[in-house]
């Protein structure tokens, strides 16, 4: 699977991980492996997710500070 | 000298006058035609001028020469001198015009254009953009004049945080041109420079000629930044407007274009903060969806234990049932086993009123009675004891 550590990239394999278990020709042992996986990457995706938003509304903190106070 | 006139009469005698006059009355004028411009009715109307005077002048429709009547341009014209009396104006009524060689400005500006517009200095794919937000602007002109202070005040005005590099500069007279030329090249120099501007108040022609000179030219052409040419008034065009990248109308125009508003910049950079917030917001709103759409799918194949959970049951229920089942059969099979050991205990038979006969001599069953014969002791036995006895005859049933 591939590592590369987008947002995008972690969705695309959580999707695939759904389609795994869709087609439901898993044992019980490999689709609890590939649920758990999935639950993995939603955490990093939601992770991923909060960081930016915090992130964006620090920045816009930040500028509208910085603005506010100019001149 | 009490006589009283009317203008009529005034305009009428001085006219009279000037047509007396056999020199005014054939003249061969020579000077720079400008001002030109024709009637609807064909008559060409200009004036005719040398370094320190004009004279109004006209050509009627009747007259020769009328295409060498262009502005700028040198002409002998032929004609007289009169009054024009509806108006009182002295007038040069000009016959015919020829043209007075090479070597006017004006033709020197035409040869010039043509000649470098050829070569492609005035090409629009070469003009370059000027700088939005330059941070050093050199201005090429004369150190003393107004338009400098004109300059830099807008500058002020607009966008203060801005260096400014002054290239004085002659913008008049013979040298002027190699001095404006020097200026611009040294300042190309520099190599922090953003943006040039060229400029120059108002003038005659003849004033703002340098800036229609070859070198001037070729300076703005090979200039590695942009330049804004600002030479005069509105209506007049120099060579200089033409290489550079921008034309401004006048010096205070130009100081505009070159420097943004920080006004306009602030509320600019405001609205662009703005989009890119709401485009950046938007964006993880719609990965945000994306996300919860996937995790919604994921935790719906959440591995289903309670089917396993019923097998397992299932499974252990009949297990369960099995091994009841087994040991009901075994107990049955151990009733049947006791039942038939129950029928091979003797105590139950011997009860019955059976007893059991044993030789004395060797404490032996008897189980054929051919084993015994008269006299033989033997001992008879049930469950409450047993009696010692001695054959006294053997009786066989007939198919022993």
């Amino acid at each position: 699977m591939s590592k590369n550590n987008s947002f995008e990239s972690k969705i695309l394999e959580l999707e695939e991980l759904v389609r795994k278990l869709e087609e439901g020709e898993v044992t019980l042992e490999e689709s609890k492996k590939i649920y758990k996986e999935g639950i993995s990457i939603a955490k990093q995706c939601n992770d991923l997710l909060k960081e930016t938003e915090l992130e964006i509304s620090e920045l816009k903190a930040e500028l509208d500070d910085q603005f506010g106070n100019a001149e | 000298m009490d006589i009283t006139l009317t203008v009529t009469d005034l305009v009428k005698y001085i006219q009279k006058k000037f047509n007396q006059d056999s020199y005014l009355n054939s003249v061969q004028l020579v000077g720079e035609v400008s001002n030109h411009h024709a009637s609807p009715a064909g008559h060409h109307y200009f004036s005719l001028k040398d370094d320190e005077s004009v004279i109004k002048c006209v050509l009627f429709s009747k007259g020769s020469g009328q295409n060498h009547l262009i502005d700028g341009s040198s002409v002998l014209a032929n004609g007289k001198i009169s009054i024009y009396q509806a108006r009182g104006d002295l007038q040069f009524y000009a016959d015919s015009i020829l043209p007075r060689g090479e070597g006017t400005l004006q033709q020197k500006f035409d040869k010039l254009k043509l000649e470098l517009e050829a070569q492609g200095l005035f090409e629009e794919s070469r003009k370059r953009d000027i700088p939005k937000i330059p941070k050093v602007i050199g201005i090429v002109t004369s150190k003393t004049g107004s338009v400098l202070q004109d300059i830099l005040n807008v500058m002020k005005r607009r966008y203060s945080k801005i260096k400014i590099i002054i290239a004085d500069a002659r913008v008049q007279g013979d040298d002027a041109a190699e001095s404006i030329s020097k200026s611009i090249n040294d300042l190309n120099k520099l190599d922090n420079l953003d943006l040039i501007i060229l400029a120059r108040g108002g003038g005659s022609l003849e004033d703002l000629w340098p800036f229609n000179e070859e070198i001037v030219a070729r300076s703005i052409f090979a200039s590695s930044v942009p330049i804004i040419s600002a030479v005069g008034h509105e209506t007049d065009f120099t060579i200089s407007d033409l290489v550079s990248d921008l034309r401004a109308p006048t010096p205070s125009v130009a100081a505009e274009l070159a420097t943004p508003d920080s006004r306009q910049l602030k509320e600019f950079i405001d609205s662009k903060l703005n989009e890119l917030f709401s485009k950046v917001n938007l964006k993880i709103y719609n990965l945000g969806n994306q996300y919860s759409i996937s995790l919604d799918r994921l935790l719906s194949y959440q591995p289903n234990t309670s089917f396993y959970k019923l097998k397992i049951d299932s499974l252990r229920s009949s297990l369960i049932n099995q091994l009841e089942s087994k040991i009901t059969n075994s107990k049955l099979i151990i009733q049947s086993i006791e039942n038939n050991l129950k029928h091979l205990n003797f105590d139950e038979t011997l009860s019955r009123g059976f007893f059991l006969t044993s030789k004395k001599e060797d404490n032996s069953l008897v189980k054929d009675i051919n084993k015994i014969k008269k006299g033989d002791h033997i001992i008879i036995s049930n469950n409450q004891g047993s009696l010692q006895a001695e054959t006294l005859r053997v009786i066989k049933n007939k198919e022993v």
